[in-house]
């Protein structure tokens, strides 16, 4: 058998190839001089793969190389991938690659093994921060303004709880059903109380919100004591409802958060176990309310287009020790 | 009778399903270096000043981060 190449990565990323964000964190690692393996979902059964959970290894054979991951090597791990399985991905496909789906994806998981290394984010606090009503309390109990918010399936529930003539609704989880020709997808909507009364509700919960108005977005990305905030303005002004909606018009700025801001937006990280944060911030009214945090948040447009080094200084973050 | 849509189903906003080619124009996919390199340069995609955009950079902003789960 022909001698091939072994290399023993410090540092693991569990991503997606056509995740681009980690190419901005593979490039900054490799600048940095840190020996990375990045393993994406596509590429996992084109090797020969073995996870010891005895000896805290994984060995990953192709014909050029052979990766060898051993756990008190690894300085840090970056975790691109889901902790939940959707039902909505998997209209269409095949029974075989659903099968083979979630046993990649419970692979992936069962990598929680190498718990000497850090891991951004790691799976289990992800799992906890992605719940809406879980992010909501913890910012409360950081000092956060956080707008009135129910979770409820009924609209006669709403009266008297949540001020104002319009109510912002959304998913509770994301909103994504795909058919075998089309995707829908929902973002944040402005209701006025009488459309409410001819709406159906009942069948599924949502989030109920005090619509803010007059309101500037935020985008705060946090990397353990690092920060970096973006408002997003399209004119030069604030855009009511979902500025998603308007991507193709809006411009991202370099915006500076009060201390006691940027403080808040550090410890709720660390609060939630993350050491990585995409937090939605609005300023309304002269208040800094506090909508949501994804701790698998985009980021590489603000690498782009406000030049925040944030794959820099993930890389770094993610070979600290090694 | 047709029963009625969620609201969070009639207000989702409905599009064809792409099935585009997700791979950037000219480049190729290096497993050691875990990235997109360039065919012409051999630069990684991300450090070119003239990149183009693949389909993704779109679903950045857009759904992209509402879709790790999947």
């Amino acid at each position: 058998m022909r001698a091939i190449r072994t290399i023993r990565p410090s540092v693991l990323v569990l991503a997606s190839r056509y995740d681009l964000s980690c190419d901005y964190v593979s490039s900054a690692l490799s600048n940095l001089g840190h020996v990375y393996f990045r393993l994406n979902s596509e590429d996992l059964a084109l090797y020969s793969l073995c996870l010891d959970p005895i000896e805290r290894r994984l060995t990953c054979y192709s014909k050029e190389f052979c990766i060898e991951i051993v756990g008190d090597q690894l300085s840090g791990v970056y975790f691109r991938r889901g902790t939940f399985l959707r039902e909505a991905s998997q209209v269409g496909r095949a029974p075989e690659e659903q099968f083979h789906q979630a046993q990649w994806a419970a692979f992936l998981r069962n990598l929680m093994i190498f718990d000497q290394a850090l891991w951004v984010n790691h799976p289990t606090q992800t799992y906890k921060a992605e719940h809406k009503m879980i992010q909501l309390r913890a910012a409360l109990d950081q000092g956060f303004d956080v707008p009135s918010t129910l979770c409820l399936n009924s609209e006669e529930l709403l009266d008297g709880r949540i001020d104002g003539c319009t109510v912002a609704i959304k998913g509770l989880d994301t909103v994504l059903v795909r058919t075998e020709t089309t995707e829908a997808f929902g973002y944040t909507s402005l209701i006025s109380r009488d459309e409410f009364e001819e709406a159906e509700l009942k069948a599924a919960p949502f989030v109920a919100q005090q619509a803010l108005t007059n309101k500037l977005d935020l985008r705060v990305t946090v990397v353990e004591d690092c920060l970096w905030c973006a408002s997003v303005t399209e004119g030069g002004a604030g855009i009511d409802g979902d500025w998603r909606l308007r991507k193709k018009k809006v411009a991202f700025k370099e915006f500076k958060l009060p201390d006691s801001i940027r403080a808040k937006c550090i410890e709720l990280t660390r609060r939630l176990g993350l050491s990585f944060a995409a937090i939605d911030l609005v300023l309304s009214d002269n208040r800094y309310f506090f909508l949501e945090v994804n701790p698998t948040g985009e980021w590489a447009w603000l690498q782009e287009q406000v030049e925040f080094p944030i794959g820099s200084k993930l890389a770094a973050l993610l070979g600290r020790s090694s | 009778m047709e029963s009625q849509q969620h609201i969070l189903l009639a207000k989702a906003r409905l599009y064809p399903r792409k099935s585009a080619d997700l791979r950037p124009a000219n480049c190729d996919y290096d497993k050691l270096a875990g990235a997109w390199i360039d065919r012409r340069t051999g630069m990684f995609l991300i450090e070119l000043e003239d990149m183009e955009a693949p389909q993704t950079k779109k679903h950045d902003v857009e759904t992209g981060e509402d879709q790790k789960g999947h």
